[in-house]
């Protein structure tokens, strides 16, 4: 009686739903954040004064707010990668300091918003420079929640190394998060 | 090598860019232009953040060699997701409808989220007790018990107050009495009844709950009973009286009486027809970049505006200009502006009888009429 080997295992391939998931998810809201740019060029083309009389457009709040979402990119990417080779208290502050800088914007934005000097119903330059600044911020919270719950699952031992998955997709989801201030900045501050 | 997916994205993408020159030779339509820009921009993305993730599903050539993934656990249809996406457009709706709703639906998304996070971690293959015990004692108890506890207290307080705030004044001493008395009899019982079963004492527990909450609901709903501030000289005099409603006393009844309103500035002209000249500061105040008033009548010498700003972290303030010019010119009276929520009282100093505009010169949609008597 002859004995077969079974043939070698293949290497077990990562599962990568999450990021994929997160990846849709930051793609549909580059193409909200897209929509709201052609929607703010139309109404910027069909008004007679842009932007409307008495409006001022703080650039220094917009840039300071752009500037803190790129760091935080960079320390989103940071805790990524620590995750991914298995470094528990590096992935954990990277991920961390991510959701702080998050704060730190939404915190601007709210003050951003106050110092605007208009309502979201006085004309609509302001219908849409709410919309902008509006969808930016509750895409950065998502994007938060997403860092929380990628941190428990870190805590957790469960984004380690092959599995760093959670890890990788909240990164993800926060460059587009970073996409999304970075065009509604160019259509506020940059286009006008 | 590109996959199949990546190579699909960047065909979208070239071809979406075609229309974008084909659409703006034809058509000077910007909007279209930048629609179909982003739509090729996302694809392009897209495609490369697959290619570099490797989240595009394998090639061709490595589907053979890779095995199916190993079983991550009891991994059945989830109502998780389903109910964080209910969540999310009940937030939506209660952002719209009122800060009620809203709160409501803040807690019950949270609440989703926290459940599909705890089924995403028991489901994960490498979850066992020592797991769940490391995350309860790196997590659950330095954060979430703290944090628990407080919006339990917090909770009990803001029902409970919100009750005894809306119940007359006797009525709300004997309802904390009767609390109290109620709290200690189940205690009592509890202690002297070691062998209650753990079925009794959260059925004990979800009752107490549900009281003080709906108690609290009802409360809120009811609003606050009409209080009375004791004035200098051992009278009393009514504090933040609606006009609109009646006094109360403590059995909740009427006592409307002309002598119970004291002489109260008058601002504008909207008591008698006439402008009469306030006899003290005259009060506005500013919420949610709106102020409270349209109009107000000052006088022309030593008079006084006290300014509420109500929007807690937004700057506001008040200034008047001569309606002639209106804002274009200069102010004739520029008050400081300061974050609320804080009142500051403007001396206006002597003033040219007349017309006037006043404004939040933060806000320039805040503003109203003055008249200068």
């Amino acid at each position: 009686m002859t004995t077969l080997a079974l043939p070698p295992a293949g290497r077990e391939r990562p599962n990568r739903m999450l990021h994929v998931g997160a990846l849709l998810a930051g793609t549909s809201l580059l193409m909200a954040m897209g929509a709201l740019m052609a929607a703010y060029v139309n109404v910027r083309d069909a008004a007679d004064r842009w932007p409307p009389k008495g409006v001022k457009v703080d650039n220094y709040l917009g840039a300071i707010l752009l500037i803190t979402l790129l760091l935080s990119s960079a320390l989103a990417e940071w805790g990524a990668s620590a995750a991914r080779r298995s470094l528990r208290r590096q992935a954990l502050a990277g991920l961390a300091l991510t959701a702080l800088m998050g704060l730190a914007f939404l915190n601007g934005s709210w003050y951003l918003g106050s110092r605007f000097g208009f309502g979201v119903d006085s004309h609509p330059y302001g219908a849409m420079a709410y919309a902008f600044v509006g969808l930016s911020a509750v895409a950065t919270l998502a994007g938060i929640v997403a860092l929380a719950a990628a941190m428990v699952k870190v805590l957790a031992g469960q984004a380690d190394g092959g599995d760093s998955d959670p890890a990788r997709a909240a990164a993800s989801f926060w460059h587009f998060v970073v996409g999304a201030w970075a065009i509604a900045y160019a259509a506020l501050f940059m286009v006008k | 090598m590109f996959n199949l997916a990546t190579k699909l994205l960047f065909a979208l993408a070239g071809l979406t860019l075609v229309g974008a020159v084909v659409y703006a030779v034809a058509d000077d339509d910007w909007s279209g232009i930048v629609l179909l820009l982003f739509v090729a921009a996302t694809a392009v993305v897209l495609a490369l953040v697959l290619r570099a993730a490797g989240g595009s599903g394998p090639t061709r050539d490595e589907t053979d060699a890779v095995p199916a993934p190993p079983p991550m656990g009891a991994s059945g249809a989830s109502l998780w997701p389903v109910l964080v996406a209910l969540s999310v457009g009940i937030v939506a709706v209660g952002a719209a409808v009122g800060s009620g709703l809203l709160a409501v639906a803040t807690v019950v998304f949270v609440l989703c989220l926290l459940g599909w996070l705890a089924q995403s971690l028991a489901e994960h293959r490498l979850w066992d007790n020592s797991q769940a015990q490391r995350l309860a004692d790196r997590l659950l108890v330095p954060v979430g018990l703290p944090i628990g506890v407080v919006l339990l207290v917090g909770v009990i307080v803001i029902s409970l107050s919100r009750v005894l705030l809306a119940l007359p004044k006797t009525g709300s001493t004997v309802l904390a009495l009767a609390a109290a008395v109620v709290i200690l009899a189940a205690c009592t019982l509890v202690a002297a009844r070691p062998q209650l079963g753990s079925g009794a004492l959260i059925g004990l527990a979800m009752f107490a709950a549900v009281s003080t909450i709906a108690g609290g609901i009802a409360g809120a709903v009811a609003g606050e009973r009409e209080f009375s501030h004791h004035a200098e000289g051992g009278g009393e005099r009514p504090a933040e009286h609606d006009p609109q409603e009646p006094d109360r006393d403590d059995a909740g009844q009427s006592t409307e009486s002309p002598a119970a309103h004291p002489a109260t500035t008058v601002v504008g002209d909207q008591a008698t027809g006439k402008r009469l000249a306030p006899s003290g500061p005259v009060e506005i105040a500013a919420k949610a970049i709106e102020f409270d008033k349209t109009s107000m009548t000052l006088p022309a010498s030593g008079g006084e505006i006290e300014f509420h700003n109500d929007d807690a972290a937004i700057p506001h303030n008040v200034s008047l200009y001569p309606a002639a010019t209106g804002n274009t010119g200069p102010p004739a009276f520029k008050g400081d502006v300061f974050n609320g929520p804080s009142i500051k009282t403007y001396e206006l100093g002597t003033l040219e009888p007349g017309d006037y505009l006043f404004q939040c010169d933060i806000h320039p949609t805040m503003k109203g009429k003055a008249v200068v008597a």
